[in-house]
């Protein structure tokens, strides 16, 4: 064998984030081998301009405005305001339930994991009927953003490490999309025994390249994910542009209620349309995103920036890349 | 203008700075590195003081009332000190349960009985409505000893001893407070420590320092040693000690439990000829006691080689995980 070459691999989970820096994971690659963090941080990805829509409503008489209490943090947009926490788009719910005459608004951001419970909460709402319950919905797919990150070239990455939570609901077959762009996948679990053998496959298929779809996580993942989720985001749920914090708008990524969900898209309760993205100049969080530069490399990084005084998104979530490099080192 | 966040209460690095900045400078006290878990007075006197605002106040294996007198209690211990006496005031909130408070007194009364501490005296307040939540219990404690007996620094190749598995009192709080089922709820350990300090202190004198490692939880107990010993440290995270219910409910939660407080737990650095009588003595009192780590000469380090064979450098936490968890 001759020298090998170099990687650098992607994982494009926030869970996978955290946990490969809290075992440590990054100091047992061999030399020449990068781990960058990819899109897949939810309150990373998702821009100020549907925020700042959610801090309106949640500003407005008569509505109260839910989320994850993530996006509740300094400085992003719905800081200050009265809006609330909740771990669940069901908890919302049954606070409409329980308050008929306030108009209850669930700010849903995250990915096809969330997105699920959040199709299966609005199903609940029409049976019931609940007239004073809506959905912002700023929910998004995956596998889109991975085909616009793989297909822009703006990131030279030779392996992905594809989110375990999100597989359980799409399965690890979707993924074949990718096959296309020469560039291996492999489907992994969270705990350090799942993690260390998805690392293991994807740095193999990384340096035999090509690109191959593996699920290293058949515990929790099937080959077609969970079909009831799916039909019920199918039944909730319409593909919608969406814009995406270092990648840009891209086309079919977002999750906007269907035209049988119309009555509960808070869309309709806000009177103007969505704000402008508004570019910070000086924050890098978008080059992290893309796995374009790594959180120590940003001049900010642990300067200004830092989990008590946040001056990104990525630093903002405890799933953001910068976060977990900062609380648990390189 | 600057205000105080959650995040000042948490232990870590907010709350330190809080101290530098604010109350050690104002109050004319030492720095940081030379204040411990209680003062020494003169005479052989040891005071400390403790607020509890724990939420929930009852949780699996405990209630607010019994970690108040423990919490109190245990910082004696930790000193060297034999608690000899102990004072709690009730801040009550308008419209709280009588049979709370009852309970919480109750098992106060409890748990003075097994330490062998008494309760002589306190104090009752009663708040409106939404100006506290429930209650709250400030306990101060007195004890006796000898300065100097629990050893103040640890040195290089001493080894670091926990006297049981790490994390149940902040995962259980953690656990209750978000509604969680309670098949399978992690048990808190609050408990109190004096008798196995005296054991150690008996059996294996010059051992030390010691800590209960309580808001922010091993992982910060460790740093706070290494930095005023001027000492590293190196754990390995496969000889830490975590109960099956904890071990779950941490990775259910995303929680880290080596920064999940402990209420009935000992850290202790030991000389390394004296490893072994120490271990027997923890071991006596908790099977799953271990040795978990090495000290260096990294001053201020706390290293941990991972399970998964990698390393990590633990650093204080920022904010703490979780707000309220005593």
């Amino acid at each position: 064998m001759g020298k090998r070459r170099s990687l650098t691999l992607m994982e494009v989970c926030g869970t996978h984030t955290v946990a490969v820096a809290r075992h440590g994971l990054r100091t047992r690659l061999r030399p020449g081998v990068r781990l960058v963090s990819g899109p897949g941080c939810p309150v990373c990805v998702t821009g100020t301009g549907v925020q700042r829509q959610a801090a309106g409503l949640a500003r407005s008489r008569g509505v109260v405005l839910y989320t994850y209490p993530d996006l509740l943090r300094r400085p992003l947009p719905l800081s200050g305001t009265p809006a609330r926490p909740a771990l669940s788009a069901w908890q919302a719910l049954e606070y409409a339930r329980s308050c008929p005459r306030t108009r209850v608004v669930f700010f849903a951001t995250g990915f096809e994991t969330t997105a699920a419970t959040v199709a299966a909460t609005l199903r609940e709402a029409r049976s019931l009927g609940l007239g004073n319950f809506h959905v912002l919905s700023a929910a998004r797919t995956i596998l889109p953003a991975l085909t616009a990150l793989l297909s822009s070239g703006s990131c030279q990455v030779d392996g992905l490490l594809c989110p375990g939570h999100v597989s359980a609901i799409i399965g690890s077959i979707p993924y074949r999309r990718l096959e296309r762009f020469g560039v291996p996948a492999v489907v992994a679990g969270f705990d350090r025994h799942q993690l260390q053998r998805g690392l293991a496959v994807l740095l193999q298929l990384a340096e035999q390249g090509g690109g191959r779809v593996v699920n290293a996580y058949p515990e929790v993942v099937r080959p077609h994910g969970n079909s009831l989720a799916q039909e019920i985001m199918a039944e909730v749920f319409v593909p919608s542009p969406a814009y995406w914090r270092g990648l840009g708008t891209i086309e079919g990524s977002g999750l906007a209620l269907g035209p049988a969900y119309h009555e509960f898209d808070a869309l309709a309760l806000l009177e103007s349309a969505a704000g402008e993205e508004e570019a910070d100049s000086e924050c890098r969080c978008g080059d992290v995103l893309r796995g374009a530069l790594e959180p120590w490399a940003c001049p900010r990084f642990g300067r200004e920036c830092t989990p008590a005084r946040p001056a990104g998104p990525c630093m903002v979530s405890s799933e953001g890349a910068c976060a977990a490099l900062y609380t648990y080192g390189r | 203008m600057k205000r105080i966040s959650l995040g000042h209460g948490a232990g870590g690095s907010l709350t330190a700075g809080l101290l530098d900045n604010l109350f050690l400078p104002e109050l004319g006290l030492p720095g940081r590195a030379q204040l411990g878990d209680a003062a020494w007075t003169g005479r052989g006197m040891a005071f400390t003081t403790d607020a509890f605002v724990v939420d929930p106040p009852v949780f699996p294996g405990g209630d607010i009332g019994r970690l108040a007198l423990c919490g109190t209690v245990n910082d004696l211990a930790v000193s060297g000190a034999r608690p000899l006496a102990v004072s709690a005031a009730f801040i009550l909130e308008e419209g709280v349960e009588l049979g709370l408070v009852r309970q919480v007194v109750r098992s106060m009364a409890g748990a003075s009985r097994e330490a062998g501490v008494p309760v002589v005296g306190g104090d009752i307040k009663v708040v409106g409505r939404r100006q506290c939540h429930r209650l709250y219990v400030v306990t101060s404690g007195i004890g006796r000893g000898t300065p100097g007996r629990v050893r103040r620094r640890a040195r290089p190749k001493d080894k670091v001893l926990v006297s049981g598995p790490v994390g149940d009192h902040g995962a259980a709080v953690a656990w209750a407070r978000l509604g969680m089922p309670a098949q399978g709820a992690p048990v808190s350990d609050c408990a109190p420590l004096w008798e196995v300090v005296a054991a150690l202190l008996e059996r294996c004198p010059g051992t030390g320092p010691m800590r209960d490692p309580t808001r922010g939880g091993l992982a910060t107990a460790l740093l706070e040693l290494a930095e005023s010993s001027s000492v590293g440290v190196e754990l390995e995270e496969a000889q830490i000690p975590l109960g099956s219910r904890t071990r779950a409910a941490t990775s259910v939660l995303g929680l880290d439990p080596l920064y999940l407080a402990c209420e009935g737990r000992l850290v202790v650095f030991a000389r390394p000829d004296a490893v072994d009588g120490v271990l027997d003595v923890l071991k006596s009192y908790h099977p799953a006691a271990a040795v978990i780590g090495t000290v260096t000469r990294d001053s201020g380090q706390v290293l941990l080689k991972t399970a998964a064979g990698g390393l990590r450098r633990l650093q204080l936490e920022t904010e703490g995980q979780l707000p309220r968890i005593c």
